[in-house]
């Protein structure tokens, strides 16, 4: 299957909320560290106990998010799984399956990291994003 | 037709929004002169005819004093109420007055044609002043600078109106019958200044305030307080503004001037015609006709311009200078026509150029502060003003020297004081908007804080011994650095801190003081441990050699201590010491050193190569090329340290190892001028690693020097936008570090104007986005990077403009104008720009950073740029030099099937770039 193209990555990057502070000029620079991935039905994306290296937007297809057994939400296109992955690596206490074929933007924690130290301005704007979010949670 | 479009435009820009506000306040200001050109003549009328001309003097003087009292009693009772409710009161005060005076005039009463007199004076200055405090409420200081000229003509057809009506009425109607029109006129200004407020947006409505109460700062009243006004306090308030006492002592001289130049007129007039009738035409034809028509010429083509293009300042001198330049004239001229030049240039220049440019200058004062002094100013001083020039007249007819060219001299001198004051009131005004704009700076260094005191020192100590690292560490060094405290017995108390930093701390300030009493316990931190915060290290190693007996001997077995920091210590601390180094560090121990499988073992080799030199052993070839990015830092450091320009090459390769970064910069920074030809080189070069090139500048900021900055300059127009904007933030950097350096004048300017012209291209292109919403994502992502694009190019322009001007307030006004929602901050942030950016530029800028709706106009005419088609709106970004934007551009062409472009986009699906490339050949297939 052909890789998406930038514009294509960019435009899916954009439905997540860690990324929302973010220009589609910074949004196409995260494109170019982020991998697409192919999954058939059935495929384990994260388990539990196990840490989290990656931060995954669903970009075709649906995954299936269970604790102990119990589905607990199935997510479609432009959601997030592990979306604090790339700044915490404790593991999650659920089990993430493909219920179809599934396609998958990756993007790696150590890609990341190396993204943020050459671009600061990046780091700033994700920064500003979790600080309006911890704020609506105090507000809250 | 277009071009009576244009100039209209440009002269009277109303935008959306403020439609309703304009009109409603232009209509007050309309009816308010109407009506007191209506009662005005009627009440001087009445006294001329009751009383002889020799009144007239001590008419003035009661105006002035009654004014001062009316000034202090409406002072006192606005305070208590919001300002709508002050001017709904002194409305109907004056309309319950005159309505009175309408009754009672006809009876005859001495006293009450005085009463009249005075009272429509004080009328006139009230509703007027109150007008345009209202108005600086409800209009913010952009809005003012392009509307207050179309409220300054509501007031001059208003004056027009009024007199018209009064000279065609006042003969069938009687003087007395036009006074209910007046009254009525009066009652409909109220009305339309309430609808004025109400149609104001809610932002602005809010700011319509209490006047406040006077208060004991000078910015804010305090909530709440049930302090009365106090006259001395406003007293206070102008005496402590410079701006406000600028303001002051140019109504006093405008109010001189006028009053003298009316009684040079008068008696000029009065000379001119024996036949009584025959003056009151000229009276009237003057005010009416050539008064009137002028001053509407003057407001209406010439006052919004000037203010634009002079700005307030050298607005403001217009009126003086005109008026002293004729009054001088006018000594040469005949018989009435000196005077009466004079005459129509003082009232015409005033009633338009002068009210406008004063009201401006009002504007940069707090809000507070404008409300609590305003309307008092504009009451007491004016009628002071009028005061003192009536008591001067006095004297000059008791001493018989009320001659025509001696009061054309004293006019002169008059309006010489006001020039000199408009001179100084252009600094002040710049100098208040600077403040306002650059208020939001913290000043750090008012956090410093000094030791004198022994209560001071007793808390230091205290906190010096508690568990916290950070507080410790601060007391210790505010401490030490107290001139005269004895530290040791403090470092010997606390010498036992578990703490590693701390304990280093204890071992500088006991190096400092040559206090040997820690040596074994220093010599036990460094043995006993096998590794040590590096800070420890350092500091028990420096304080070791400092006092010990046999410093080298010791230096020889610190070396051999598996904590490699210690080892570097050592070398540090014998930097200044070639020979014990040489002794210290052989050929061999360097080559052992650097073989050796330990890296840290490698790293100290490295670093033991830059104090001492490399000694022909060329190790630091091979530890540049370390596998171990911490061996590599060390090296690069050492090889900067030691200037061998050999090694650059390697060391500005490892600007991309973001492990080593940092100590690269600082190596390439100890290389200083030796690297700014290479790095300005390798910048320059566009098939350099572009990762590479966008890590120079940041180099080059540390390299304080022309050489750095010339390299900088020559990629201020490079294709990557990455580099350009990293240049342009090292050369901010370099500025401040070294302003005298040469950042190029005139082709700072160039860069300006084409950064400019870029903002209108993306504009333009934004603009038909916007227009035609062509609509899919791709265009979407395209028009929110060219909005990107736009904000990008407004900093760049600030930071070019940072090279330019001083670079404090540059920035203090990009940060106002980003955050576009402080109004206050934002109008005086374009107002400092107004006022200090060369006229060539501030025509191009302060439109744009104002969001002028125009400025697709501006774009056309000052740098050719059409609004495109959208066919070539996207052809124009698939030819520029900007790959997201090329590839958003190429994405949307292919999204809307834009078939024209076909050939374009096939070309770059073929192009082998790794970005666009892919994107293209996804659009080509759209296309097909």
């Amino acid at each position: 299957m052909i890789e998406r193209n930038i514009v294509e990555k960019v435009i899916a990057l954009e439905g997540v909320e860690l990324l929302s502070g973010l220009t589609p000029d910074q949004l196409s620079r995260i494109a170019l560290i982020a991998r697409e991935v192919n999954y058939p039905p059935g495929k384990l994306i994260l388990r539990p106990h196990v840490p989290l290296d990656a931060l995954y937007v669903i970009l075709d297809g649906s995954v299936e998010i269970a604790r102990n057994g119990e589905v607990l939400h199935v997510a479609r296109q432009s959601e997030v799984l592990g979306s604090w992955a790339l700044f915490d690596d404790s593991p999650l206490p659920v089990t993430a399956k493909t219920v179809d074929d599934t396609a998958l933007l990756k993007i790696s924690r150590d890609d990341f990291y190396d993204l943020l130290s050459d671009h600061m301005e990046l780091a700033a704007a994700i920064f500003s994003t979790l600080v309006r979010r911890f704020r609506k949670l105090i507000e809250q | 037709m277009g071009l009576l479009r244009r100039w209209w435009r440009r002269t009277f820009d109303v935008r959306q929004g403020e439609v309703a506000r304009t009109l409603f306040m232009s209509l007050y200001f309309f009816l308010i002169l109407c009506a007191v050109h209506i009662l005005k003549p009627i009440a001087w009328s009445l006294f001329l005819h009751r009383f002889s001309i020799d009144e007239l003097a001590r008419l003035y003087i009661l105006i002035a004093f009654v004014g001062g009292l009316l000034a202090y009693v409406y002072s006192r009772l606005a305070v208590k109420v919001s300002l709508w409710a002050a001017v709904a009161g002194s409305t109907l005060v004056m309309v319950t007055v005159l309505f009175a005076l309408w009754r009672a005039v006809s009876s005859g009463v001495a006293w009450l044609f005085y009463f009249f007199a005075v009272w429509v004076n004080l009328f006139g200055i009230v509703f007027v002043s109150q007008g345009w405090l209202f108005a600086a409420n409800i209009f913010d200081g952009r809005e003012a600078k392009r509307l207050y000229g179309l409220l300054g003509l509501g007031a001059i057809l208003g004056g027009m109106a009024g007199g018209a009506i009064t000279a065609a009425e006042a003969v069938s109607s009687g003087s007395v019958g036009l006074m209910p029109a007046g009254i009525a006129l009066v009652m409909l200004a109220f009305v339309s200044l309430t609808v004025a407020g109400f149609v104001s947006p809610r932002h602005q409505r809010a700011a319509v305030p209490r006047i406040p109460e006077s208060s004991h700062t000078d910015e804010e009243a305090p909530a709440g307080s049930g302090r009365t006004f106090q006259f001395r306090d406003v007293i206070g308030a102008v005496a402590r503004h410079r701006h406000l006492l600028l303001i002051v002592g140019i109504i006093l001289s405008t109010y001189v001037v006028e009053v003298l130049v009316e009684f040079q007129f008068n008696v000029a007039a009065k000379h001119a015609f024996s036949n009584q009738d025959e003056l009151t035409a000229f009276l009237g034809r003057f005010n009416g006709l050539f008064l009137g028509v002028t001053t509407f010429l003057l407001q209406v083509f010439f006052t919004t311009a000037a203010v634009s293009r002079l700005g307030v300042g050298r607005t403001l001198m217009v009126s003086p200078l005109a008026v002293g330049v004729t009054a001088a004239f006018g000594i040469a001229l005949p018989g009435i026509t000196g005077p009466a030049a004079t005459r129509l240039v003082e009232a015409s220049t005033r009633y338009s150029i002068s009210r406008t440019a004063l009201e401006l200058l009002y504007l940069p004062l707090p809000t507070q502060l404008k409300n609590r002094t305003k309307a008092f100013i504009d009451v007491f001083v004016d009628r002071l003003g009028r005061g003192l020039a009536s008591l001067l007249i006095l004297l000059l007819v008791v001493f018989g020297v009320e001659g025509s060219w001696r009061l054309s001299l004293l006019i002169v001198v008059f309006a010489g004081c006001w020039f000199a004051l408009a001179l100084r009131a252009r600094g002040e005004y710049i100098a208040t908007v600077r403040n306002r704009v650059e208020a939001r700076r913290l000043d750090l260094e008012n956090a410093r804080i000094t030791v004198h005191d022994s209560d001071t020192i007793r808390l230091l100590e205290e906190v010096a011994g508690r568990e916290s690292e950070r507080q410790a560490l601060y007391a210790l060094s505010l401490l030490g650095d107290t001139p005269g405290y004895d530290i040791v017995p403090l470092v010997e108390k606390l010498a036992s801190s578990p703490s590693q930093v701390i304990r280093a701390k204890l071992y500088e300030l006991a190096r400092k003081a040559r206090h040997p009493g820690l040596r074994e316990r220093a010599l036990a931190d460094i043995e006993g441990s096998p590794t040590l915060h590096p800070d420890l290290a350092r500091e028990a190693v420096a304080y070791l050699l400092e006092v010990s007996g046999d410093p080298l001997r010791l230096a020889a077995r610190l070396m051999d201590h598996p904590d490699c920091f210690v080892g570097r210590a050592v070398l540090e601390a014998l930097a200044s010491k070639p020979e014990a180094l040489e002794t210290l560090v052989s050929r061999d121990w360097l080559l052992s050193a650097a073989a050796s499988e330990n890296p840290e073992r490698r790293m100290l080799a490295a670093f033991a190569a830059g104090v001492r030199g490399e000694a022909g052993t060329g190790v630091l070839a091979r530890l540049l090329r370390d596998p171990d990015a911490r061996v590599v830092a060390a090296a690069c450091r050492a090889a900067g340290r030691l200037g061998e320009e050999r090694y650059l090459p390697e060391v500005v390769s490892h600007l991309l190892d973001t492990r080593a970064r940092h100590d690269v910069i600082e190596a390439l920074g100890a290389y200083g001028d030796r690297a700014a030809g290479y790095l300005g080189s390798l910048l320059a070069d566009p098939g350099a690693e572009p990762a590479l090139r966008r890590r120079i500048p940041r180099v080059l900021a540390t390299i304080v020097s022309q050489s750095s900055v010339d390299a900088l300059r020559r990629v201020l127009g490079d294709a990557d936008l990455s580099v350009r904007a990293a240049a342009l933030r090292a050369l901010g950097a370099l500025r401040e570090a070294a302003p005298r350096l040469d950042f190029g004048g005139e082709e700072l300017r160039r860069r300006i104007r084409e950064e400019a012209q870029s903002y209108f291209e993306l504009y333009a292109a934004l603009a038909l986005f916007r227009q035609s919403r062509p609509g899919g994502r791709a265009a979407g992502l395209l028009a929110r990077t060219l909005d990107d694009r736009l904000e990008q190019t407004i900093e760049r322009l600030f930071r070019l403009l940072g090279l330019r001007y001083a670079p404090g307030q540059i920035r203090a006004a990009y940060l106002a104008v980003r955050q576009r929602r402080r109004s206050e901050e934002f109008s005086a942030a374009l107002e400092l720009l107004d006022n200090i950016l060369d006229h060539e530029l501030r025509e191009i800028l302060v439109p744009m950073l104002d969001g002028s709706p125009h400025l697709l106009d501006i774009g056309r005419e000052k740098f050719g740029v059409e609004l495109p088609s959208l066919d070539e709106a996207l052809e124009h970004q698939l030819r520029g030099g900007d790959p997201w934007l090329t590839a958003c551009a190429v994405a949307a062409a292919g999204e809307l099937r834009l078939l024209r472009l076909r050939e374009a986009v096939s070309r770059l699906a073929a192009s082998g770039d790794e970005i666009i490339a892919p994107v293209a050949q996804a659009a080509a297939a759209q296309l097909r």
